[in-house]
């Protein structure tokens, strides 16, 4: 394809997934995975270029990881399971009237996060590629290829940093078991619907619980109050919003943790380094300034490194973002003749056609988010809690998860979508790194013929 | 609306009536077009990516489903502004 035509459609995709994530990143409680991946596997199922729906792709997550902070900063509510470590912060902030300052700390923060990830890891995920190869051979005691071992490490770490680490570890084997046992049942090796029955498990666990007789801790008799804060007009100028240590600290933290992010999870990163800033400082004010905007730059980092290494240098998901969000790519699609759209991407495309689209897909989308991010953040938040009515949202995911589970096993896929749901919300909602449930779902063969 | 529909969930107040509503128009709209998915695959002459475009036809119908239940339905959010 023209180079040129290639560059037109992957604008076009950009801005469009840009302008649609910003409003799903702002919507509260809006999980990530179950957001990203279904519409991506929609656009990879229907046989879409690869490298155009990894250019739409690139332009939801910083959108997404961007806009996520903004109902954070002005209504402490958090637009997206990885904006929830930032709620004390803005809430730090907002007791010492530093909302606004803290709105565009945190965007300005974002795309700081989203050039050093870009910077960092399209070219090292390139310079990695013969690690993938090797990876791919069986290798070690156990004679697994390469890989397996990465994420089975992954899966111990993630476990050990989960906050309920016994249960964690104790999940492992059982949770691979019951993927295995499933795809017996169904007499087929499925992913999609398995993988999206645990994305959706905590809301469908939650539902469930309204038809159980047991349900009055859940029951409210008023409407949910938002409090906004006020802001002023915001000036465009990305050198007005942060401090040089700021800066330099979202910096290094970014490029740190895009690296991490192959193998770690985003949110656990994101905890971590957070914490170890606000730690380092004893003003409450700044320490939660400073944490907050550096939390920013991570998020974006992490989505970006954690899907360009995996899926370019080592081509299996190997940390929970590429399991996660990024999953479809790695997934064996009929459009591509049973190949993954990974696989085709590389093949299609040489090294610098992919670096040069989605260095500029990305930096494209870290701009156009910056602009609308900075001036229209109130006017924006106003409309999606005045608008989005969460009962919609929830019924969309539910809708999709059993459509692909009806497809991929028919009645009892959706039947099997409802018990890894359910399990999959009892392990997440005592404390289990949802993660944790992703890599072992990749890792399940191999760790069942252990047993 | 009665106060005893509604119910916190994720940190979002939701009415069991109105989610059920919700639901039934989703899951109607994306079931639909899975149904209907072979005959569009057929009217647009593209039957060997029936159960690819099948997913993405879906998709759309759940979009759809999303659109309608959002613009029948009250968010339960009272926005208060400083």
């Amino acid at each position: 394809m023209d180079i040129g035509i290639l560059l037109l459609q992957a604008t076009f995709l950009t801005v469009l997934s840009v302008l649609m994530y910003i409003i799903i990143g702002m919507i509260p409680g809006t999980d990530e995975t179950a957001t990203i991946a279904p519409i991506t596997l929609a656009l990879l199922a229907a046989g879409f270029d690869p490298l155009l729906v990894l250019a739409w792709f690139m332009g939801t997550i910083v959108a997404f990881k961007a806009a996520d902070a903004v109902p954070t900063a002005l209504a402490a509510i958090p637009g997206g399971v990885m904006a929830v470590p930032q709620v004390p912060d803005a809430l730090v902030a907002r007791k010492y009237g530093y909302s606004e300052i803290i709105l565009r700390k945190g965007i300005t923060a974002s795309v700081i996060g989203t050039v050093v990830a870009i910077v960092i890891a399209l070219p090292l995920s390139f310079y990695l590629t013969p690690l993938g190869d090797l990876l791919k051979t069986q290798m070690g005691p156990l004679n697994w290829p390469g890989w397996v071992y990465i994420i089975v490490a992954g899966i111990i770490v993630l476990a050990v940093m989960s906050k309920a680490k016994i249960l964690a570890l104790l999940a492992i084997f059982p949770f691979a078991m019951l993927v295995q046992g499933i795809r017996a049942v169904y007499g087929k090796p499925v992913f999609i619907s398995i993988f999206l029955a645990i994305t959706i498990g905590p809301i469908l666990y939650e539902l469930l619980t309204l038809i159980s007789p047991h349900n009055h801790h859940l029951k409210r008799n008023s409407y949910a109050r938002i409090k906004l804060v006020k802001t002023g007009k915001i000036t465009l100028n990305p050198l007005h919003h942060l401090d040089k240590l700021e800066v330099t600290l979202s910096s290094i933290f970014a490029g740190i943790s895009s690296i991490l992010s192959a193998f770690m999870s985003p949110v656990g990163l994101t905890i971590l380094f957070g914490d170890l800033i606000k730690e380092a400082e004893k003003d409450e004010l700044k320490g939660s300034l400073r944490a907050y905007a550096v939390r920013d730059a991570i998020k974006n980092a992490t989505y970006i490194g954690g899907t360009l290494i995996p899926l370019i240098a080592i081509g299996v998901p190997t940390g929970p973002m590429s399991a996660g969000p990024a999953a479809p790519f790695f997934a064996k699609l009929d459009a591509f003749n049973g190949l993954s759209p990974r696989d085709v991407l590389l093949q299609r495309y040489s090294t610098p056609t992919i670096m040069l689209v989605i260095a500029y897909v990305t930096l494209l989308a870290a701009l156009l988010t910056y602009v609308i991010l900075i001036k229209y953040s109130k006017p924006l938040t106003r409309f999606v809690f005045k608008k989005i009515p969460a009962e919609a949202l929830y019924s969309t995911f539910l809708a999709i998860v059993l459509v692909l589970s009806y497809m991929e096993a028919g009645i009892a896929g959706i039947f099997g979508s409802i018990l890894v749901g359910l399990i999959s919300a009892t392990f997440a909602r005592n404390g289990v790194s949802i993660g944790v449930l992703f890599m072992v779902l990749v890792a399940a063969p191999y760790l069942v013929a252990l047993l | 609306m009665t106060d005893s529909q509604l119910y916190e969930i994720f940190g979002e107040v939701i009415s069991s009536r109105h989610f059920l509503k919700a639901f039934i128009i989703t899951v109607t709209a994306t079931f639909l077009m899975y149904f209907a998915a072979p005959t569009i695959v057929k009217a647009l002459g593209k039957e060997d990516l029936l159960k690819a475009l099948r997913v993405t036809l879906s998709a759309l119908g759940a979009f759809v489903g999303f659109i309608i239940s959002s613009a029948i339905i009250e968010p339960k959010r009272i926005v208060e502004e400083e």
